[in-house]
């Protein structure tokens, strides 16, 4: 990771900017300027809102003790609290041996679950999309893509009314087939479905990644596929020595957006299940048990401290995958030591 | 704060209100706050589909007797509305819950929706008005919910799970068929008990060419009518150093002033005689609806829920996130050990009260 740091541009400091040419400086200025609207959005709506929850997390600040209190510094106090709680279930111990499942628990669960369709569902389309023998591709590819034009949340409440176990047409047409009306699935209402259930909802939108995939696959250079013609690699051999190390920084891209898609996973359970929890607390994922935190329960400096945890986490996993990267992932052009 | 000393050195008219609202405004501060915007219950119920099943209308005024199918004259309680709402239930065969090979799993309209009332709402109405909780320190905090709530709570899982359902379960109510919870203006349900405030929302019902009238609150499992109200108010807050000026400005708002604010507020006027214009105003939206439904909300403004559902409890926002997740899960879950599931609520609650 650190080799790949040092290869990026060189940032201007105050002397390197005195010792430009007045063009150079009117092209920075230039530059900042219109860059401007972005850097004052991070500033107002991302690093003052972090660099704010971070001093929460240090606060009891709570909305319900009334709006003109003064919130005390607790040191750790709340960070004491989340390692003890159970429902967050930031100890492995928790994991298995409380009544309800915690949310973390919840999230790695789901994680390990639809990670791999995540990124294999995709994959697996682009690939029948870059086969020349699949006919209407280029209809194909827009009908595919078509469904991440849709607001999620739209599309959620298009899938809860697909999968209702009561008047879903999924069922219905289970029920049409033979399936017995006890053997129906209830779906969201399922503790055994629930996950399937978002897993399914998720899969509608995968046309984006598809997309990135497709653009990876075709940025394969085509003599590389000749040539492993020419040495008589079958299709597996020539997908797993070619095209998956070529692509692999698609995949990988992929693949740091899926898990950080999955820790801060929300809006479907939110959605679909109330944000209660239900079926059995098996959807109170680590993301909503936050919001509930905060904004439900409007105990603003321990949902600060939730959040906080959630990013050191996301970040751990983020920098473990860079640092695996290496291993795996291949840059084509790059000279690999 | 307490205004009664206000009230009385200002001479200030409170007869101009049913006494039982005053009282609705009362808490162990004392008298709070004075009526001004109310939201008074009723049943809005479908005559048309009461029609398609020989049914009489429900009553519209407090005393008067339902007459059932066969004549008898019976009053219009929990038990009747049970009933009746059956008997207004139909599956894809056009087939009630009372008769042979009723499906239960293709119902196409149900009997009666608790159109978006919380979990206490319910408890309120079937088991009446009810304090929430005892002691009055942290750690000496208990659920006090008497039994007829919990009462209400399986009648209203039988409702939906039992073995003739006549109210839509989580699924069925959440069916973009249904609505998506608004039931009763996607004129899939015969009755449904809210209060004035839903009037705001069935535009898509009356579009529809369907039309709906109000009846009387029912009865409850302890012989009254236990009605409910939502109401606003202005407060006055302790710290104010003119206590006198401020509720000189609170007495001009909820008199003078609220007929300028009500029909900003969408409310009904707590006043019963300044009660005509909002009915007219509402009339233009659904001009089927007689004058004796109308009338049907004046006469609630008699039966406030004293103290209210939506009253203090200690630790109230956790407390009443744990009311609606309970409520979530009789709705949605088949099968469920109701008195565990109720016992599991009431040591929760005891613990959120002392948390």
């Amino acid at each position: 990771m650190l080799e790949q740091l040092s290869k990026l541009p060189k940032v201007s400091t105050l002397t390197s900017v005195r010792k430009m040419m007045p063009l150079g400086r009117r092209e920075m200025r230039n530059g900042l300027l219109f860059l401007s609207p972005w850097l004052f959005g991070f500033l107002a709506f991302t690093f003052l809102p972090m660099i704010a929850t971070l001093i929460f997390s240090f606060l009891n600040l709570r909305i319900t003790d009334g709006i003109f209190g003064t919130p005390k510094f607790v040191g750790f106090d709340n960070y004491v609290q989340l390692f003890k709680d159970p429902q967050a279930g930031i100890s492995p111990g928790f994991w298995l041996s409380s009544e309800t499942p915690s949310s973390l628990w919840i999230t790695i669960k789901f994680a390990l679950f639809a990670l791999p369709i995540g990124i294999f569902a995709p994959l697996a389309l682009a690939l029948l999309m870059n086969n020349p023998n699949v006919k209407g591709q280029f209809y194909l590819r827009s009908l595919f893509y078509m469904p991440f034009i849709v607001p999620f949340v739209a599309s959620v409440f298009l899938w809860g009314g697909m999968l209702n176990s009561e008047t879903g047409w999924i069922n219905r047409v289970l029920l049409a087939l033979g399936t017995p009306r006890d053997s129906l699935p209830l779906w969201a209402n399922d503790v055994d479905w629930v996950y399937p259930t978002y897993v399914i909802m998720g899969i509608w939108g995968i046309g984006n990644a598809m997309l990135i995939m497709l653009a990876g696959l075709q940025g394969v250079p085509t003599e590389l596929y000749d040539a492993a013609k020419v040495d008589g690699a079958n299709s597996w051999a020539t997908f797993w020595n070619i095209t998956f190390p070529m692509i692999s920084p698609v995949i990988f891209y992929n693949l740091v957006l899926n898990i950080v898609g999955l820790f801060q996973y929300f809006l479907v359970p939110l959605v679909v299940n109330n944000g209660t929890g239900r079926p059995g607390g098996a959807t109170l994922f680590y993301n909503l048990y936050l919001y509930r935190t905060f904004f439900t329960f409007q105990n603003m400096s321990y949902g600060s401290t939730l959040a906080w945890f959630l990013f050191l986490v996301i970040l751990a996993v983020t920098i473990f995958l860079f640092a695996t990267a290496k291993y795996w992932v291949y840059y084509a052009g790059e000279a690999r030591s | 704060m307490d205004i009664t000393p206000q009230i009385e050195s200002s001479g200030f008219d409170t007869s101009i209100f049913d006494p039982a609202l005053v009282k609705f405004y009362q808490t162990e501060e004392g008298q709070v706050g004075l009526p001004f915007a109310v939201f008074p219950g009723a049943f809005f119920y479908r005559p048309d589909m009461f029609d398609e099943a020989g049914l009489n209308y429900p009553p519209q005024v407090y005393g008067e007797k339902y007459v059932m199918p066969d004549g008898s004259e019976v009053d219009w309680n929990w038990e009747t509305v049970t009933e009746v709402a059956k008997l207004l239930t139909v599956d894809v065969n056009g087939l009630n819950p009372t008769e042979a090979g009723f499906d239960r799993t293709q119902i196409v309209q149900v009997g009666y929706e608790p159109q978006w009332q919380s979990i206490l709402s319910v408890g309120t109405f079937y088991g009446g008005a009810a304090k929430m909780y005892s002691g009055d320190t942290k750690g000496s905090y208990e659920s006090t919910i008497p039994d007829s709530w919990k009462e209400s709570f399986q009648w209203l899982y039988d409702g939906m799970y039992g073995e003739q359902p006549f109210i839509a379960t989580g699924p069925l109510a959440g069916a973009p068929e249904f609505g998506n919870g608004n039931l009763f203006n996607a004129g899939k349900s015969a009755m449904g008990l809210t209060q004035t405030w839903y009037t705001c929302c069935l535009g898509d019902f009356a579009k529809a060419g369907n039309e709906f009238q109000l009846g009387i609150q029912p009865i409850g499992v302890n012989g009254e009518v236990n009605g409910r109200i939502d109401a606003d108010t202005f407060r006055i807050l302790k710290t104010t150093e003119h206590p006198d000026e401020a509720f000189e400005v609170l007495a001009y708002l909820i008199t003078t002033g609220a007929d300028k604010l009500l029909p900003i507020y969408g409310a009904m006027p707590a006043v019963p005689e300044k009660t005509d214009a909002f009915f007219e105003a509402k009339s233009k939206d659904y001009p089927f609806v007689t004058e004796e439904s109308w009338n049907v909300f004046v006469q609630g403004l008699a039966y406030p829920d004293a103290p209210s559902s939506e009253q203090y409890q200690p630790n109230s926002v956790k407390a009443n996130a744990r009311f609606s997740t309970f409520f979530d899960l009789l709705r949605n879950t088949e099968g469920l050990d109701f008195d565990a599931e109720y016992q599991k609520l009431i040591d929760d609650i005891n613990v959120l009260y002392n948390e």
